[in-house]
């Protein structure tokens, strides 16, 4: 898998990041990791609003992301992902305990990558990830560049 | 087939007025007419034998002396009656004396002699009169006479009374539409409107009630019902919105520790192979260092397990508080607010004395509601209020109450963080919280709230604007089974 793409994991859930984090090792997935507690914080650390700490530019990102989270849902993060020039062609793969096939829809129609259901087959999981970053290497988009890096 | 009972209610009642009216109005008449015209004939008579009797008494000299010309004169005096159609004087002996017909008069046949009296026909009364003097008999009078005047006369008193019994027969009709109007429109009117509710299954429509008879009674009973009927719609709403919550909790929240409790123990088994790896000499084994996943790995993970345990735990036990609370028998009356806000609010003066925090109520106008509950949602409300106040200002809640319409809404207004706009229509969820990190609980109080005060035919919904303070409406009933408007938030619909 491409060494250069970042891992993303917005997850309020301590336990379950923890989980994903030591699953993708296991699996022998090196590439860097972060992981945001929270919609806010993801979408602080993605899109220029927010509060500076912000994306490397021509940085690939890969995000696996919660639908149920405080303060900001993660279907709203991906609203503003998909609404955003730079972001828009990220990655974005679901992980979360709903299996509400109307949630599902609605983050498909949203423009999510894949769809993962918790308790997490992580396989499978594993695959998705492998999959998404190697198409990521391949075709070396997206990268985070708002001033034409 | 025609049946009575399928007549509209309306002809029904002009005919309960109409028959009995009519019927009443021709015995009267009929039996006006019948007297009318026997006393036109008895009268008659009575006029005819006395006009014969006076005839007779003034002829019976002349018939006494033979005078033939003074008594055709006395008969001649019969000219004055116009029914008169001949007259005349027999002898004892069976001569005709003397006799009159009047000149218009046509071929009369005369009357055979018979015994003294009067003798009435189809068209014509006969008098026999005796012509006496000093009580001896001398002839006999005989005056016939027509009875086509009295006929013409019986024919207008029948007229009348015809005329007189369709004319009040008219008039009772008018006064019968109009007296069965008052009757059957209100009625109509409610059958109009259970009509509308069949129809469009909407049950906050009423009746209008029109007065304060039997009808008025119904059309009350009818609006009680139609608002108990709404008031388990609403009460079903909320259960099946509330039970759909507790699906869509059970399929995450609930799952969210199952999950870590399922990885966790996988994470188990994998450092047990590890260790079993170290402990058999085993290469696979070599990698892994035994006191770290002693000391680090396996308390991290037994953690994880413990949490995940408990968090369902509580999870359950606050689905199981949420369930009770709305099995809890109802005791609606009405409740003085002042002295029930006293209450609430003293239960929290140490509190409110310790932080710093003012704590007021205005004047309260009374409501309808169970005391027990509205205690504990007013509670709720203001422990709420003083655990999302602004570390950075003095703490100020105010509870205050205005009448609208049927209805009296409370206010519990802080100036604390505020909800952000996001949050304001979910914050009734089950078990939807804003930030976990920074305040306890499972989430429910809220919730437990709506669902009291829903059950009280009440109303909650809230105004916050972040950094400056949130106010919370409670509006309740201020009379028994009055339902309240939907609030003004479109917010807190699901």
């Amino acid at each position: 898998m491409n060494q250069g793409v970042t891992i993303l994991i917005a997850e309020d859930d301590e336990g379950h990041a923890s989980l994903i984090i030591r699953n993708l090792r296991r699996a022998g997935i090196n590439n860097p990791i972060h992981h945001f507690k929270d919609g806010q914080e993801i979408v602080d650390f993605l899109l220029p609003n927010g509060d500076g700490k912000g994306a490397e530019s021509g940085q690939p990102y890969l995000l696996l992301l919660d639908i149920r989270m405080p303060k900001l849902d993660g279907v709203e993060v991906l609203r503003q992902i998909r609404a955003d020039d730079a972001l828009r062609g990220m990655p974005v793969i679901m992980v979360t305990t709903t299996d509400d096939p109307r949630e599902i829809e609605h983050c498909h129609q949203l423009g999510c990558s894949t769809y993962v259901s918790k308790p997490v087959d992580y396989e499978k999981f594993v695959e998705a990830i492998r999959r998404l970053g190697l198409f990521l290497m391949v075709i070396q988009v997206p990268r985070i560049g708002r001033h034409g890096a | 087939v025609f049946r009575l009972s399928d007549m509209p209610i309306r002809r029904k009642l002009s005919l309960a007025a109409m028959v009995p009216c009519a019927v009443g109005l021709l015995c009267a008449t009929v039996l006006l007419v019948q007297r009318n015209t026997a006393r036109m004939q008895t009268e008659n008579e009575k006029e005819v034998s006395v006009l014969g009797r006076i005839i007779a008494d003034t002829s019976s000299a002349a018939v006494a002396f033979g005078d033939a010309a003074t008594a055709r004169e006395s008969l001649a005096a019969l000219a004055v009656h116009p029914a008169v159609l001949s007259a005349r004087l027999e002898s004892s002996d069976g001569r005709v004396f003397a006799d009159y017909r009047p000149p218009a008069a046509g071929e009369v046949e005369a009357a055979p002699i018979r015994p003294d009296g009067l003798y009435n026909s189809d068209d014509e009364l006969v008098v026999f009169v005796p012509v006496e003097q000093k009580g001896h008999r001398l002839g006999t009078l005989i005056v016939q006479f027509s009875l086509a005047g009295l006929g013409k006369q019986r024919r207008q008193a029948l007229a009348l009374g015809a005329g007189v019994l369709v004319g009040s027969l008219g008039v009772a009709f008018v006064m019968s539409m109009g007296i069965q109007r008052v009757i059957s429109r209100p009625i109509l009117r409610l059958a109009a409107t259970t009509r509308r509710v069949w129809e469009s299954a909407d049950y906050s429509v009423r009746a209008e009630r029109a007065g304060d008879d039997e009808v008025g009674f119904l059309i009350d009973s009818f609006n009680s019902m139609l608002g108990r009927i709404e008031s388990r719609e609403r009460e079903l709403a909320g259960s099946r919105r509330e039970l759909e919550q507790i699906i869509y909790v059970t399929s995450h929240d609930l799952r969210s520790p199952l999950v870590n409790i399922q990885g966790f123990s996988v994470e188990l088994k994998h450092t047990y192979d590890d260790l079993l790896a170290r402990l058999r000499g085993d290469p696979a084994g070599q990698g892994s260092d035994v006191s770290q996943l002693i000391t680090e790995e396996l308390p991290q993970i037994l953690g994880f397990i413990q949490r995940s345990a408990l968090k369902m735990e509580k999870l359950l036990a606050g689905l199981l508080r949420l369930s009770r609370s709305g099995r809890t028998m109802l005791d609606l009356r009405e409740l003085d607010m002042n002295s029930l806000m006293g209450n609430v609010l003293s239960e929290f003066e140490f509190v409110a004395k310790a932080k710093g925090i003012s704590l007021t109520a205005g004047n309260l106008s009374p409501c309808f509601g169970d005391e027990v509950q509205l205690n504990q949602a007013f509670s709720n409300l203001i422990s709420n209020a003083i655990k999302y106040l602004d570390p950075h200002r003095r703490g100020a809640i105010h509870v205050s109450g205005t009448r609208d319409g049927e209805r009296e809404v409370y206010c519990v207004e802080d100036n604390g963080i505020g909800i952000p706009e996001p949050h304001q229509g979910r914050i009734f969820e089950v078990f939807h919280r804003l930030d976990p990190d920074a305040s306890e609980g499972e989430g429910l109080g809220l919730t437990i709230v709506r669902k009291s005060v829903e059950r009280q035919n009440g109303r909650i919904w809230l105004e916050s604007e972040p950094g400056k303070g949130t106010r919370f409406f409670v509006a309740m009933p201020v009379s028994a089974y009055r339902i309240l408007d939907v609030p003004v938030t479109e917010a807190l619909r699901p």
